[in-house]
């Protein structure tokens, strides 16, 4: 056992938790080398001395509660605000952004991901109309739904009151792939993108994989066939999953740090555009 | 100690369904401990209550996801670590502030002013002096190390519960910690040198 060695066992042999042949070899050691025997017994002063971290009085300042109370109660408001819209935009963006729009008049933007087209309308604004290009109405008795075109030509529009009402456009982003798709939407004046992900025609066999937010979430809706929607600061982020059972935000849940990032579960999203069951919502702190 | 263990389960499940007073509750309970190791983290007062603040906002936001597979204070323990790694990594990319720096006002330009928070010599000849060597040795440790040596010695968190707070083996914890006192020695005898007469 040399010295380098030696000091990884330092810790050990002071709590008594080595090994009775691994403690022979280290008190060998420390009876023939008296630099080992010297530097041993610094490190168990070094260690001894910490107990006064023990006894230490440390005070409380008064206007600790005040300052936590503060936080939580601006924290309590942004959540407040968010949800006001409701099934709009219960999102943690959504309420900021549409308070923006409402109040300069900026316009909405929906991109593909795909690049099939984009178009700009403005919510509340004097333009009120949305088109995506390069696509197609379906309707179905009461049901409408947007999917893109397979010849590359005509669009669609819809109106914010028309979304504003929900009797019209039940599902307006729709993906016809076997794959996920992602759509891209932002609000000006908003600094973040919110990406949805919209399940393909066919679940997704694989469960385990690595890579960005993004392909997280395409993964996450390809294997539970949900609508995801992600809003992050960095969505290069890498995780790792293994989606496990068949609830889709447990899944999610598993597999990404809570302290980072929030999972949730609600019943639309996508500003309006995203009408499903629920969907899985993935925010960060 | 498992009573306590349930009475923070207990204000947790009520948290969940929005229960308001039941989370500040929570908060009042835990607020102290949680002050007391962000100042031996950080050993300045308006730093420490900050990142309470900030920790106790994350808590209040990821609480509906908490599933109870450790305990609170251990959950608590590390969003209060990762808040202070957090703060710290945000103020070395910050400009530093010039102490000569002024600044114009009104009425005027006026020096720039900054607070001491450190003892004053009467305070710190009060203190025993290896406390003292001890405590500037563990400030000057590295962040992550400063923050395993607190929470085994300070806080009297066990291997187990240092493990699940930062979400490593425990063998690693281990081998951290014996790394963090090997450390700690050697400022420990660099500081002696320095004041030995």
């Amino acid at each position: 056992m040399n010295q380098e060695k030696a000091k990884e066992f330092y810790s050990a042999y002071l709590e008594g938790s080595l090994d009775a042949g691994l403690r022979q070899s280290f008190e060998q050691k420390l009876s023939t080398d008296t630099a080992l025997r010297a530097d041993y017994d610094a490190f168990v002063s070094a260690v001894t001395s910490l107990d006064w971290l023990k006894a230490e009085t440390i005070e409380v300042p008064s206007y600790l509660s005040d300052r936590i109370a503060t936080r939580i109660e601006e924290a309590r408001n942004l959540k407040q605000k968010r949800g006001i819209f409701g099934w709009l935009t219960p999102g943690r963006w959504a309420l900021v952004g549409l308070a923006t729009v409402a109040i300069v008049g900026v316009c909405l933007s929906i991109v593909n991901q795909e690049g099939r087209g984009t178009s700009m309308a403005s919510f509340f604004g004097m333009v009120p109309a949305v088109t995506v290009p390069n696509a197609k109405l379906i309707e179905d008795g009461t049901q409408v739904s947007i999917v893109p075109s397979s010849t590359q030509a005509g669009s669609v529009t819809f109106d914010a009151k028309t979304i504003l009402l929900k009797s019209k456009i039940v599902q307006p982003l729709k993906n016809s792939q076997s794959v996920p798709d992602v759509f891209t939407i932002q609000i000006s004046g908003e600094r973040e993108i919110t990406y949805v992900i919209v399940p393909g025609t066919q679940r997704q066999p694989s469960r385990k994989g690595s890579g960005t937010m993004l392909e997280f979430a395409k993964a996450l809706s390809g294997v539970y066939s949900v609508p995801v929607q992600v809003r992050m600061s960095d969505v290069s982020k890498t995780v790792t999953w293994n989606f496990n059972g068949e609830d889709p935000r447990v899944a999610a849940t598993q597999a990404l740090d809570p302290n980072l990032v929030a999972v949730d579960l609600q019943t639309s999203g996508g500003v309006g555009l995203i009408r499903s069951s629920y969907l899985i919502s993935i925010l960060d702190h | 100690m498992s009573e306590r263990f349930l009475d923070d389960q207990m204000l947790i499940s009520r948290s969940q369904t929005g229960d308001q007073s039941a989370f500040n509750t929570l908060i009042r309970k835990h607020e102290a401990r949680a002050y007391q190791y962000a100042f031996r983290l950080t050993r300045n007062s308006e730093e420490a209550s900050d990142v309470v603040a900030e920790a106790f906002v994350r808590i209040f936001n990821a609480l509906h996801n908490f599933k109870g597979q450790s305990a609170f204070t251990t959950w608590m323990y590390r969003i209060l670590t990762n808040c202070f790694l957090d703060i710290r990594k945000k103020e070395r990319s910050r400009p530093s502030l010039s102490l000569e720096a002024t600044l114009q006002t009104a009425e005027g330009e006026i020096e720039r002013q900054v607070e001491d928070t450190a003892r004053t010599p009467y305070e710190e000849t009060e203190r025993n002096e290896r406390e003292s060597l001890v405590e500037n040795a563990v400030t000057l440790l590295p962040e992550y190390q400063r923050a395993m040596i607190l929470m085994y010695h300070a806080e009297m968190l066990s291997y187990e519960e240092i493990a699940s707070a930062l979400d490593l083996p425990i063998g690693t914890v281990k081998s951290r910690l014996n790394r963090a006192r090997l450390s700690l020695r050697d400022l420990l005898a660099k500081n002696e040198e320095l004041f030995k007469i």
